[in-house]
C-alpha cells in the first residue's frame, strides 16, 4: 500500500470507518494471523488470537497515535495477545532458549548443494523440519525470527515492538538463526531424521 | 556475543541469510472465508449503527469478488441485517466500559469524567457564570 | 510526616501485599513517589490544566481552572468552554458538581487520591510485574520536573507523572493502554504556590438546588429498562460513582460503577445472555469477573481480583437470590 494511501486509511480507521478498517483487516489479516499461527502453534488458536488483535486494534484505533508506524503497533498488540494467552495457560518458555545447541564460532557448510534456498523452500519435509525447529525455539526468539525474517520489519521497528534494546533484536536474531541452521543440518547429515 | 559489530557480521554471513531466505519463503496460510465473516460481525457489532450499514455496502461491492460475496451469503442468508449484540460483543463491550472507566479516572481525578464532559457539556456558554450560581 | 491522605495510600497498597510486606512498600517506592504521595495533603495552589482524553473515537480537550487548598480542590471551567459556570468541589468526603442550568448538585464519592493510591497499590501488588525508572522530566508550567515511568514487564509504558521534586506537585500525569497506547493526560499550563487559600470558595450554595446521587439515577435506570435494584454492601468500602446505560443495537446494559479500595468494580446487567468464558478471555492482567443470573437478567461484575471481589460477587449472588 503506498504511504498517501495507507495515511488517508489509517485516519478513516481512527475515526471508527469500518469500511476502512475491512481494507486494513485485508491488507493485514495473511500476516497477522501468519505470525500468531507460528507464535501459538496451534490453527484454531490462532484464528481466536488474531481475531482479537483485530478487535482491540478496532476499538483502540481512535489512540493510534501514529509515533510509530501502523505495522509496529498491530504487530505489538499481536505480540501482547500472544505473550497474555502463554502466560494464561501458564507455559513457561521452550528448553530451546539462549542457549541453543548452536556453539559460537560454527558456521554452517555451504557447499552442500541441497543448501539452496529456492529449493529448500519448495521442499515440503524441510518445511516440516524448519517449521518445527521454529515451533521449539523460546517465544523471545521466535517472535524476532517472525518479525525481522518474515515480517522484514528493520531492527529498529523490533526494538519499539517488543521494548528492548536494539543489541537484544539481533542477538536475539542471530540465536534464533543459528539454532534453525543447526536444525536443518542435522536434517541433512541424518538423512532426513532431524 | 559481547561484540555487536560481530552479531552483524554473523548475521550477514551467507548461513545465517540463507536461513533467513528459507524462513521468508515458508508457505503461508490465510485465514478462512468463514473466519472472516466472524471478524465482519464481530467489527460490526462494535461499531456504530450508522458505521455497520458502511460495511455491508462495502461488501455489496461486485469488484470485491466472489470470495466475499460468498462471506456475504453467510451474513445475508444466515444472519441479521442489523448487527446483533448477543455473543461475542456484549462480554467484549463490558469489558473495554469497565477497562475505559478505569483508565480514564487515572487521567481526569476530581475533574470531569468522560461521561460528564459529554452528559454536561452546555450548547451555548453561561454569559456570566458567577450571576447564575453564588459563590460565597 | 505522612498525612491523613498518605496513610490510606500506604494503608490501601499494603493491604493489596498482604501483612508479610506490610512496611517495607514505602521503602520500595521511588523517592518522588514517596514525596508526591507524602504532599498530597498539603499542597495550596492554584493553576490552569488541560485534560484530554481520546474517547469514543474523538479527542476531548477540557481547560481546567484548579483551586487547591490540602485535601480539597475545587474546579471551575473558562467563561468560553461548555462547561462555563459549572463547579466542582471535592473534599475527602464527597465531590459535588453544580450545575448552573440545571440547578443541580450532583454528589458523588471523591476521586483526587484515586490516581495515586492505584498507582502506589498497583506497583506493590504487582511488584514483579512493574519497571519503574525515575529521569529528568521536561519543564511543566515554567517548573522542572523529574519523570517517574511506571512500565510492564515488556516495557511498554503504563503511566507517566512529572513531579514536581521542590513541592511534590504531580504536574503532568499521562496514562497508556496495554499496547503503550496513550489513554489520555492532563498538563498544568501554569500553577503558583500559595500560603493561604481563602476557605470561603470550597462552599457553595444556591436556593433550590436539587441533590442527585448516583443511587437515585440507577434507581431510575433500573426501574426504566425494567432490570433489578442492586446495592454492593457497604462494608466493603465500595461507594457507587455513577450509573449509565450502554445501548448497543440489542437490549440495553446498566452499567454500575463503583470505586473502593482495590480499585473500582463495575456490576453489569442485561438481559442478553452473556458467555462467562468469553468474558473472562477479554478480560486482561488483574482483572477478574463473575457472572450470574436472576429472575431472567444476567449479571457481571469486573474489577480487579481480590479476595474482596470474591466477597461481593458472592453477596451479591445471595441478595439476588441467583440460580
Amino acid at each position: 500500500m503506498e504511504a498517501g494511501a495507507e495515511e488517508a486509511l489509517i485516519e478513516r480507521c481512527r475515526r471508527q470507518d469500518v469500511e476502512a478498517f475491512g481494507k486494513f483487516v485485508d491488507a493485514y489479516q495473511a500476516r497477522v494471523y501468519g505470525f500468531v499461527k507460528r507464535m501459538v502453534s496451534n490453527a484454531d488458536e490462532a484464528a481466536d488470537v488474531t481475531q482479537e488483535v483485530f478487535i482491540r486494534a478496532f476499538q483502540s484505533f481512535t489512540r493510534f497515535d501514529g509515533r510509530s508506524s501502523v505495522r509496529t503497533w498491530l504487530f505489538r498488540i499481536a505480540n501482547n495477545l500472544c505473550i497474555d494467552r502463554s502466560r494464561r495457560l501458564g507455559r513457561t518458555p521452550k528448553a530451546i532458549g539462549f542457549g541453543s545447541d548452536y556453539e559460537d564460532g560454527e558456521e554452517m557448510e555451504v557447499s552442500d548443494s541441497r543448501w539452496q534456498p529456492e529449493s529448500l523452500a519448495l521442499d515440503a519435509e524441510l518445511i516440516q523440519v524448519v517449521e518445527l525447529g521454529i515451533a521449539e525455539m523460546s517465544e523471545k526468539l521466535r517472535m524476532v525470527l517472525l518479525l525481522h525474517d518474515r515480517e522484514e520489519m528493520s531492527y529498529e521497528e523490533i526494538a519499539e515492538t517488543l521494548s528492548v534494546p536494539v543489541g537484544t533484536v539481533k542477538s536475539r536474531l542471530f540465536l534464533a538463526r543459528a539454532h534453525l541452521q543447526s536444525v536443518v543440518k542435522r536434517y541433512m547429515t541424518e538423512g532426513g531424521n532431524a | 556475543m559481547k561484540d555487536q559489530n560481530q552479531v552483524d557480521e554473523k548475521l550477514n554471513s551467507e548461513g545465517m541469510r540463507a536461513i533467513s531466505e528459507m524462513v521468508k519463503g515458508l508457505p503461508d496460510d490465510v485465514p478462512s472465508m468463514s473466519w472472516r465473516s466472524q471478524l465482519n460481525e464481530r467489527i460490526l457489532a462494535e461499531a456504530k449503527p450508522k458505521k455497520a450499514f458502511d460495511l455491508h455496502r462495502w461488501l455489496l461491492r461486485p469488484a470485491i469478488g466472489l470470495g466475499l460475496a460468498a462471506a456475504l451469503a453467510l451474513v445475508v442468508v444466515f444472519r441479521p441485517i442489523a448487527p446483533d449484540t448477543t455473543g461475542s460483543s456484549v462480554e467484549s463491550l463490558m469489558i473495554a466500559t469497565h477497562q475505559d472507566d478505569v483508565n480514564y479516572a487515572s487521567v481526569t481525578g476530581a475533574g470531569l469524567s468522560v461521561d460528564e464532559m459529554t452528559e454536561f457539556s452546555n450548547p451555548t456558554p453561561v454569559a456570566d457564570p458567577l450571576l447564575d450560581l453564588d459563590v460565597f | 510526616m505522612f498525612s491523613k491522605f498518605s496513610a490510606c495510600v500506604i494503608l490501601v497498597a499494603s493491604a493489596a501485599v498482604g501483612h508479610a510486606q506490610k512496611g517495607a512498600l514505602a521503602e520500595g517506592l521511588p523517592e518522588i513517589l514517596k514525596l508526591a504521595v507524602s504532599r498530597a495533603d498539603s499542597l495550596r495552589y492554584t493553576g490552569t490544566r488541560i485534560v484530554s482524553v481520546r474517547a469514543r473515537g474523538a479527542q476531548r480537550d477540557t481547560v481546567e481552572y484548579i483551586t487547591r487548598d490540602g485535601n480539597r480542590i475545587r474546579i471551575d471551567f473558562p467563561n468560553d468552554s461548555a462547561f462555563a459556570g459549572q463547579v466542582i468541589i471535592e473534599d475527602p468526603q464527597e465531590r459535588r458538581h453544580y450545575l448552573p442550568t440545571q440547578n443541580e448538585v450532583r454528589v458523588l464519592p471523591p476521586r483526587r487520591g484515586e490516581s495515586l493510591m492505584r498507582l502506589v497499590a498497583s506497583l506493590a501488588r504487582f511488584r514483579q510485574e512493574r519497571k519503574v525508572s525515575v529521569e529528568n522530566g521536561s519543564v511543566i508550567a515554567g517548573r522542572m520536573t523529574r519523570l517517574l515511568l511506571v512500565a510492564d514487564r515488556r516495557g511498554n509504558p503504563l503511566q507517566k507523572l512529572f513531579i514536581d521534586p521542590t513541592t511534590g506537585a504531580v504536574l503532568k500525569s499521562e496514562v497508556f493502554d496495554f499496547v503503550g497506547t496513550s489513554v489520555g493526560s492532563y498538563e498544568f499550563k501554569n500553577i503558583e504556590f500559595k500560603d493561604r487559600i481563602d476557605a470561603n470558595l470550597f462552599r457553595v450554595s444556591r436556593k433550590g438546588l436539587r441533590t442527585v446521587s448516583p443511587q437515585s439515577e440507577a434507581k431510575q435506570l433500573a426501574a426504566k429498562f425494567n432490570l433489578r435494584e442492586i446495592q454492593i454492601p457497604p462494608d466493603s468500602g465500595y461507594r457507587l460513582e455513577s450509573a449509565r446505560v450502554i445501548r448497543p443495537e440489542g437490549e440495553p446494559i446498566l452499567a454500575l460503577m463503583y470505586s473502593g479500595p482495590s480499585g473500582r468494580l463495575t456490576v453489569f446487567q442485561t438481559k442478553t445472555d452473556l458467555k462467562p468464558e468469553r468474558l473472562s478471555k477479554f478480560a486482561r492482567g488483574d482483572i477478574a469477573t463473575r457472572t450470574w443470573r436472576s429472575g431472567g437478567i444476567n449479571f457481571a461484575l469486573v474489577g480487579p481480583k481480590s479476595e474482596n471481589f470474591d466477597r461481593i460477587a458472592d453477596r451479591l449472588k445471595r441478595d439476588l437470590g441467583a440460580q
